[in-house]
C-alpha cells in the first residue's frame, strides 16, 4: 500500500533527516516512534505530500508521490490520505458539518449523507453537526478531527501524535477509534508518536533517530 | 463551499468588516453623488442651450443674462427696446429670433411672454388644450401644472417679481388654455403667454381707457399677434427682456456680438462661452470635493487591507488546514482576493444607497431652482464601480500572496 525508498529531507537552515525504508500494507497499523526533534512530523508531512523530499520517493498504491505536483497532488492527498492532528484545527466560521464536508469539496468526491451520518454516529458526534467547532469540548473536537480524516474513506490514515496531549482514558479511546475505523475501511494506519503508552499496543514499530 | 468560507470569514470579525464597508461606502457614495450631479447639470445646461447662438439683453453681466434668458434661473439685467431689436432682426446673418418678455411670476414659476417659436424650439407638445392666442391666455409647463395643480380654464393672478410673495396684479386674470407635456427642458418650469400680455399687465391703470379706445378698431380674435406687434412698435415704449438669436452660419458669431456690444444699448452674450466658463468654475468646486472623497477611498483601501492582513495571521492554521485537505495554492489565493472583492462590492452598494439619499436631499433643498436630479445610473458611475472593485482587489493582493506562499508544513507542525 505505502512504501518509502531512500527518503531524505533537508531544511533551508541545514537540518537534514535520513529516513529508513519501510512499508505498510492494507489494514496494517504501523507505529513510527522517536524522540522529539527526530523528524517524525517531517516524515509524516513527506508521506502526506505536504513536503517534497530532497531525495528518495514515496509510493502510495502504485503512484509515485514525487511525480505529482500542484493541484494533482492536492487532490490525490485529499482522496487517498486522511490526516489526524494532535490538536485539531477547523475553519472557525463554518459549522461542524461543513467542516466535515471540506475534504469532499476539495477532493471532488461525492459524499453520501448516510455515510456521513453513520460516521458521525460511530464517533459519537452526531449531536454536534450544526454547532460551531469552538462550541465543542476538546474530546468532541478530536473526534470530529478523526471523522474528517475518514470522510473520503481514504486507504491511508496518518496520525500525528493523536494521543500525546490526552490522559490515559481519552488517549486509549482515541487509539481504539482509529484502529476500529482503519479496520472497518481496510485502511493502513500510521501513527507518529512519542507516547510510550501506545508502544505496548501496536506490534509493528519503526524507530527514527 | 468557497462562498461559505468567504462569507463566514467576513462575518467572523463583524466590526472590522463593517468599518471597511462603511469607509468604502462613504467614499464611493460621495464620488458617485458628485459625478452624477455634475453629469446631470452639464447635460441639462447643454440641452437648454441648443441652437441658441446669441442672447440679447440689457447691458450688465453676460453670465447673468444667459442664466436669466436661457435657463430662467436668474433675474434679468434690464430691458431692451423694440426699436433696437427690430434692427437686429433685419440683420442678414440672423436666421431666427425668439422674443422674451418677463417680470412676473405665479407661485414662484416665471411668466414669460413669447411666441410659438419658443415652443417649437424645444419641441413642446400639448397635453391638453391649445396654444395661447389672445392676451392673458397662458400655456403652462408640465412641472408648473404638477406643482400648482392648475387646470384648463382655471384663472389666476400673477405676482410681480420672482418671489412667492409680492405685489399681486389683481386687475388682470390669466386663464389657462393649454398644458404641455414634459419636455425635460426649461419650458417645464414656465408659464407662457403672448408678449403683449406682459405689456398689458404693466400698463399703468389709469390709461386703461386709452388702451381700450386704441384697440377699439381691432377684433382681437382674428389677429395674428405677430402682425399686431409689428405695426404697433415703431415709436412705442414697449420693451423686451431678452431676445434669443440663431444665425444662418457660424460667421454670425464672429461679427454680430461685437457690433451689438459696441454700437447699441444692448449687450450680446454667447451662451456657449458663458456656460463653459460657469462649468469651469463649478468644476473647481467639485474637484476639491472629489479629491477629498478619493482620500477617503484610499483610507478605506487601507482598512480593507488591514482587516484582511490581520485575519491572515489569525487564520493561518485554518488556511494550512485547507491546503492539507486539498485546497490548491491558486484556490487559496482566489479565496482571499474574493474577500477583498466582496468587501468592495458591498461598499459600493452602500455608496450607491448613500448617493441616492444625497440626491434626494439635494432635490429637496434646491426646490427654488426647480431642477430635480434623477436617480438613474450615469455612465461615469461605472468608473466608480470599477475603481472600488480595484481598491478591494489591490488591498487583498498582499494577504493573498502571503497565503499563496505559506509553508504549510511549518504551520501545521507548529504546536501552539
Amino acid at each position: 500500500m505505502l512504501s518509502t525508498n531512500q527518503l531524505q529531507f533537508e531544511y533551508p537552515d541545514g537540518k537534514s533527516f535520513v529516513f529508513p525504508d519501510f512499508q505498510c500494507s492494507k489494514g496494517e497499523t504501523l507505529l513510527i516512534t522517536g524522540k522529539s526533534g527526530s523528524g517524525k512530523t517531517t516524515l509524516l508531512h513527506l508521506l502526506a505530500g505536504i513536503l517534497q523530499p530532497s531525495k528518495g520517493t514515496v509510493w502510495i498504491d502504485g503512484t509515485e508521490m514525487v511525480k505529482l505536483r500542484g493541484s494533482a497532488l492536492d487532490r490525490f492527498r485529499s482522496q487517498q490520505i486522511g490526516l489526524v492532528y494532535q490538536k485539531p484545527h477547523f475553519v472557525a466560521s463554518l459549522s461542524v458539518l461543513d467542516n466535515l464536508l471540506l475534504p469532499t469539496f476539495f477532493g471532488k468526491t461525492k459524499s453520501a449523507p448516510e455515510h456521513l451520518n453513520a460516521l458521525a454516529e460511530q464517533l459519537g458526534i452526531e449531536h454536534t453537526l450544526q454547532k460551531k467547532p469552538a462550541q465543542l469540548s476538546l474530546g468532541e473536537q478530536q473526534r470530529v478531527g478523526i471523522a474528517r480524516a475518514l470522510v473520503n474513506t481514504p486507504p491511508i490514515l496518518l496520525a500525528d501524535e493523536p494521543t500525546s496531549a490526552l490522559d490515559d482514558e481519552n488517549g486509549g479511546r482515541v487509539f481504539e477509534l482509529l484502529q476500529e475505523q482503519a479496520l472497518k475501511n481496510g485502511a493502513s494506519l500510521l501513527i507518529v508518536t512519542h507516547d510510550n503508552r501506545l508502544k505496548s499496543r501496536v506490534q509493528r514499530q519503526i524507530q527514527i533517530h | 463551499m468557497l462562498v461559505k468560507i468567504i462569507l463566514g470569514n467576513l462575518r467572523h470579525k463583524p466590526l472590522h468588516t463593517t468599518l471597511s464597508v462603511a469607509l468604502l461606502a462613504l467614499s464611493t457614495g460621495i464620488i458617485a453623488l458628485l459625478l452624477s450631479m455634475q453629469t446631470q447639470i452639464e447635460q441639462k445646461l447643454e440641452r437648454d442651450l441648443q441652437e441658441i447662438d446669441l442672447v440679447l439683453g440689457a447691458k450688465g453681466s453676460p453670465l447673468q443674462l444667459v442664466l436669466s434668458a436661457v435657463y430662467h434661473l436668474d433675474a434679468p439685467t434690464g430691458n431692451i427696446s423694440m426699436a433696437e431689436v427690430e434692427k437686429v432682426k433685419k440683420h442678414p446673418m440672423v436666421k431666427q429670433t425668439i422674443p422674451l418678455a418677463y417680470g412676473d411670476s405665479y407661485a414662484s414659476f416665471r411668466i414669460v411672454g413669447t411666441d410659438s417659436s419658443y415652443l417649437h424650439k424645444y419641441e413642446a407638445k400639448l397635453k391638453n388644450g391649445r396654444l395661447f392666442q389672445d392676451d392673458l391666455e397662458v400655456v403652462v409647463g408640465a412641472a408648473v401644472a404638477a406643482k400648482t395643480g392648475l387646470k384648463l380654464g382655471q384663472t389666476f393672478h400673477s405676482t410681480h417679481g420672482e418671489a412667492e410673495q409680492g405685489e399681486i396684479h389683481e386687475h388682470h386674470d390669466y386663464v389657462v388654455v393649454g398644458i404641455l407635456e414634459a419636455t425635460n427642458t426649461v419650458l417645464d418650469q414656465l408659464v407662457l403667454c403672448t408678449v403683449s400680455s406682459v405689456w398689458a399687465i404693466h400698463q399703468p391703470h389709469d390709461t386703461e381707457s386709452e388702451l381700450a379706445s386704441e384697440h377699439a378698431g381691432h377684433d382681437h380674435e382674428e389677429h395674428d399677434h405677430e402682425g399686431h406687434e409689428e405695426h404697433d412698435h415703431e415709436g412705442s415704449q414697449e420693451e423686451l427682456t431678452a431676445l434669443l438669436v440663431k444665425f444662418r452660419s457660424p460667421m454670425g458669431i464672429m461679427t454680430v456680438p461685437r457690433m451689438i456690444n459696441e454700437t447699441t444699448q444692448m449687450q450680446a452674450a454667447v451662451p456657449a462661452l458663458e456656460i463653459n466658463r460657469l462649468m469651469g468654475l463649478m468644476g473647481i468646486g467639485t474637484a476639491a470635493l472629489q479629491a477629498l472623497a478619493l482620500a477617503i477611498l484610499v483610507i478605506s483601501g487601507f482598512s480593507v487591507f488591514i482587516t484582511l492582513y490581520n485575519r491572515l495571521k489569525e487564520r493561518r492554521y485554518e488556511l494550512a488546514l485547507l491546503r492539507s485537505l486539498g485546497c490548491g495554492k491558486g484556490q487559496l489565493f482566489f479565496l482571499l482576493v474574493s474577500e477583498g472583492f466582496l468587501l468592495a462590492a458591498l461598499g459600493f452598494a452602500g455608496g450607491q444607497l448613500l448617493s441616492k439619499i444625497g440626491l434626494a436631499y439635494v432635490n429637496q433643498a434646491s426646490n427654488e431652482f426647480h431642477f430635480s436630479f434623477h436617480y438613474n445610473w450615469t455612465p461615469s458611475e461605472g468608473w466608480v464601480l470599477l475603481g472600488s472593485l480595484l481598491v478591494g482587489i489591490l488591498a487583498a493582493l498582499l494577504p493573498a500572496w502571503k497565503a499563496y506562499q505559506m509553508d504549510v508544513s511549518a504551520v501545521l507542525a507548529d504546536p501552539s
